[in-house]
C-alpha cells in the first residue's frame, strides 16, 4: 500500500488502535496530519452551516440574515462539513477536481461513511454536472463523493445552466443562483 | 497548421483547436493520435510504478505522476503533428552583446561550436559564477544562424525566470519561449526554448541542440524519466551539452573515459576562485532553533554582515519559518511558497537585506554582493553539489568577490571531510 497523496509506502502496522479500527489506511500519517477537522477548530458551531461560532450564539450573521429574508422558509435545514478548506485541502481539491485525479476521493472515503452512519431518513442527490465538465473530467465530483456514503443515490436534479460556481462571487451566487 | 503541435505530444485540449479544424487534421492524417497509456507506461512521462496509475469511474486507466500537466488516461490520447517540419529561420548575427570571453570562457565556447557543427556532446564543468551562460552564447549563434532549434533546460523554474530576459535581451531577434510550470508562454515555433526539465516531457524530435544545465541537480539525476525525456525531445541528429559544476560519479567516469568530451573551467569568470566557505560547529543548532531561542553564532554571523546582504539556507520550511519569526519576520521562501517569486525579485531589487530560504535558491538565481550562510550544513538536504552551488552564490559580481560563506554544522566529523576537500578539488 502507498499513501494516496504522497505516495510513500505505508507500513501495515499493527498497535492497538488499528486491531479496533478496521478502517483500511490511505493516506498517512503526515498527509493526515494536513486535514483539520471542524469539530477540532471549534467546539461551537452554527447550527445551520457548521461555521465556527462564539458560544454566546446559535446562529451566524449569514444564516441569521437568511432566516430574517425568507421568514423562517429556508430550504436549507443544515450543512454539515467534516474538514475546513485550508491550504493542503484546497491543493487536494484542485487535483481532484480540475485535473481529475478521481483516485484522490478514497482518501475521504471512511470519514464520509462515518458522517452518514449517524443520520436518519435522507436521500442523497448530487448535484449535476454539465455535460461539457462531465466529458472533460469523465466524472461528476458530487455524485464520486456521495457514492463513498454507501447509500442509494437520487439523480433528481438537472442543470440549467453550464456556468461555473466557482468563477462567481460569493454575491452572484447568492442574488443569480435560482437553478438549485 | 496547429503551430502548437509541432514536435511536441500534446492532449487535446493543449492543441486549441475548435472541432471541425481537428476532426479534419484526423482524417487527413496530419495529426497523429498516440495511445496515452501503453503497455502498462505512460506515453507522456513514461512511468510505469503501479502506484502512480489511477482507475476512473469508466474503468480507464489515467496516470497520476504526471496529472499537473493535464491528465493522460487510455481514452485520453496524445496527438502529434504528422505535417511537414517546421523550417526556422536563418537569423544572421542574432547576438548582440558586447561583452569579452576570458581564455578559458572561449576554450569552452569553441569547443561547443565545434561539436554542434558534429553532432555531437560535450560536458562542461565550470564553477558558479564562471560565466555558463556567456560561454553558451557563441553556440547559440550558430544555432540560430543555420536554422536550428535549440533547448536550455533547467531543473528549477527560477532560472528560467532569471536567464529568459537575459537571452532575449541579448538574442532579440531569435523567437524564443519560457517554459515552466505555470508560464503562460507556449512555444509556437521558438527556435530558442528557456524550459524546465519537465517541460521537456512535452517534445518528440524537436531539437538540434539540447544543452543541460545542473545535470548532477535533483531531480534530474534522480529521476530515470528525465533523462528518458531529454532523449525523446532530440531529433535523430542532434548535439547534446551538458553543464555542470560538480559532475556525478557517472558523468566523471564518463569523461575519464573520453566517451564525452569535457572542457573544464575552474575560475570564476572575474578571475577569483570560489569563495571557501569557513566551518562553525554546534550540536544544538537545530534543537535551539525549532525551540524559538537564536544560536549565538548565528547572531554574531548576521550582526558581522553590518549593511551587507545576506541568504540564509535552511534544511526545512519549518525551520526557515521559525528563523524568520526569530529574525523579526525576515521573508522566506520555499518551493510551494504563494508569493515565492515575488519575494525574490523583491530581494533582487534590494528591498530587504536579507533572505531565509530553503534549498530551492541554490542554483542559478544571483544576487550581486551577497553572503551566505547555511543552517545544518551537514543535513541531508545539502548534498555536495548542493553546497557548492551555494557557494556559488557569495562574491557574485567582480567588484565584490570576497563574500562571506559560512556552513553551521552539528557535528564536525561530518562536515570536515567530504565538504572541505570539495573546495580544493574543484581547483586545477
Ligand atoms: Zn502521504
Ligand atoms: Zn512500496
Ligand atoms: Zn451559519
Ligand atoms: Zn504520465
Amino acid at each position: 500500500m502507498h499513501c494516496l497523496i504522497c505516495y510513500k509506502h505505508l507500513q501495515p502496522d499493527t498497535t492497538w488502535s488499528t486491531l479496533f479500527t478496521s478502517a483500511e489506511k490511505q493516506i498517512c500519517a503526515d498527509c493526515e496530519s494536513q486535514f483539520e477537522r471542524l469539530i477540532e477548530v471549534s467546539n461551537h458551531h452554527c447550527q445551520i452551516c457548521m461555521r465556527p461560532l462564539k458560544e454566546s450564539l446559535n446562529l451566524c450573521g449569514d444564516c441569521f440574515a437568511w432566516r430574517e429574508r425568507l421568514d423562517g422558509r429556508d430550504p436549507l435545514k443544515r450543512n454539515m462539513s467534516i474538514f475546513t478548506y485550508n491550504e493542503f485541502m484546497k491543493e487536494i481539491m484542485t487535483l481532484f477536481k480540475y485535473r481529475g485525479d478521481y483516485e484522490l476521493i478514497y482518501v475521504f472515503k471512511e470519514e464520509i461513511k462515518q458522517t452518514f452512519v449517524s443520520l436518519k431518513d435522507f436521500a442523497i442527490v448530487p448535484i449535476p454536472l454539465s455535460e461539457e465538465r462531465f466529458n472533460e473530467r469523465g466524472f461528476n465530483q458530487a455524485e464520486a463523493i456521495a457514492s463513498l456514503a454507501g447509500e442509494k443515490i437520487l439523480n433528481l436534479l438537472k442543470r440549467t445552466s453550464s456556468e461555473k460556481q466557482s468563477k462567481k462571487t460569493k454575491q452572484e451566487r447568492i442574488f443569480f443562483n435560482k437553478s438549485i | 497548421m496547429p503551430r502548437y503541435s509541432t514536435e511536441k505530444r500534446l492532449l487535446k485540449q493543449e492543441l486549441h483547436l475548435d472541432e471541425p479544424t481537428f476532426q479534419y487534421l484526423i482524417n487527413q492524417n496530419l495529426l497523429t493520435e498516440i495511445p496515452g497509456i501503453h503497455q502498462h507506461q505512460c506515453q507522456r512521462c513514461f512511468n510505469q510504478g503501479r502506484k502512480y496509475f489511477g482507475k476512473l469511474p469508466s474503468g480507464h486507466i489515467y496516470c497520476r505522476k504526471c496529472i499537473n500537466m493535464g491528465r493522460v488516461s487510455e481514452c485520453e490520447p496524445l496527438y502529434q503533428w504528422n505535417g511537414p517540419a517546421p523550417v526556422y529561420e536563418q537569423v544572421q548575427n542574432p547576438c548582440v552583446w558586447g561583452g569579452d570571453l576570458t581564455p578559458l570562457q572561449e576554450h569552452a565556447s569553441n569547443e561547443l561550436v565545434n561539436q554542434i557543427k558534429l553532432n555531437g556532446s560535450l560536458l562542461i564543468h565550470a564553477v558558479c559564477g564562471a560565466g555558463k551562460t556567456e560561454m553558451l552564447y557563441e553556440g547559440i549563434s550558430y544555432a540560430a544562424s543555420h536554422s536550428m532549434k535549440l533547448c536550455i533546460a533547467t531543473p528549477r523554474a527560477d532560472v528560467v525566470r532569471e536567464l529568459a530576459p537575459r537571452l532575449r535581451k541579448d538574442f532579440p531577434n531569435v523567437k524564443s519561449a519560457a517554459l515552466y510550470g505555470g508560464s503562460s508562454e507556449v512555444d509556437e515555433q521558438a527556435q530558442l526554448v528557456i524550459a524546465t526539465t519537465h517541460q521537456l516531457l512535452r517534445y518528440d524530435c524537436a531539437f538540434d541542440v539540447m544543452i543541460v544545465d545542473e545535470v548532477d541537480a535533483f531531480p534530474y539525476h534522480k529521476d530515470p524519466a528525465l533523462p528518458k525525456a531529454v532523449k525523446r525531445a532530440v531529433k535523430e541528429k542532434h548535439t547534446l551539452i551538458y553543464l555542470t559544476a560538480t559532475p556525478r560519479t557517472n558523468l566523471k567516469l564518463k569523461s575519464k573515459l573520453n566517451l564525452i568530451p569535457t572542457v573544464s573551467i575552474p575560475m570564476r569568470f572575474h578571475g577569483h576562485p570560489l569563495p571557501v566557505p569557513s566551518f562553525q560547529y554546534n550540536k544544538k543548532i537545530e534543537k535551539q532553533i525549532l525551540e524559538g531561542t537564536l544560536p549565538n553564532q548565528i547572531e554574531k554571523w548576521i550582526n558581522d554582515r553590518g549593511n551587507r546582504r545576506y541568504l540564509l539556507f535552511t534544511p526545512t520550511v519549518e525551520m526557515a519559518k521559525q528563523l524568520s519569526t526569530l529574525l523579526n519576520h525576515t521573508p522566506y521562501v520555499y518551493a510551494e511558497h504563494p508569493d515565492r517569486e515575488d519575494l525574490v525579485k523583491q530581494f533582487r531589487y534590494n528591498k530587504f537585506q536579507a533572505l531565509i530560504t530553503t534549498t530551492i535558491l541554490e542554483r542559478g538565481v544571483t544576487f550581486p554582493s551577497i553572503d551566505v550562510a547555511v543552517i545544518q550544513a551537514d543535513h541531508d538536504v545539502f548534498d555536495e553539489a548542493a553546497l557548492v552551488q551555494i557557494a556559488g552564490r557569495a562574491g557574485r559580481s567582480a567588484n565584490d568577490p570576497n563574500g562571506n560563506v559560512t556552513f553551521f554544522c552539528r557535528s564536525e566529523n561530518k562536515c570536515d571531510g567530504p565538504v572541505e576537500t570539495l573546495f580544493i578539488s574543484d581547483e586545477p
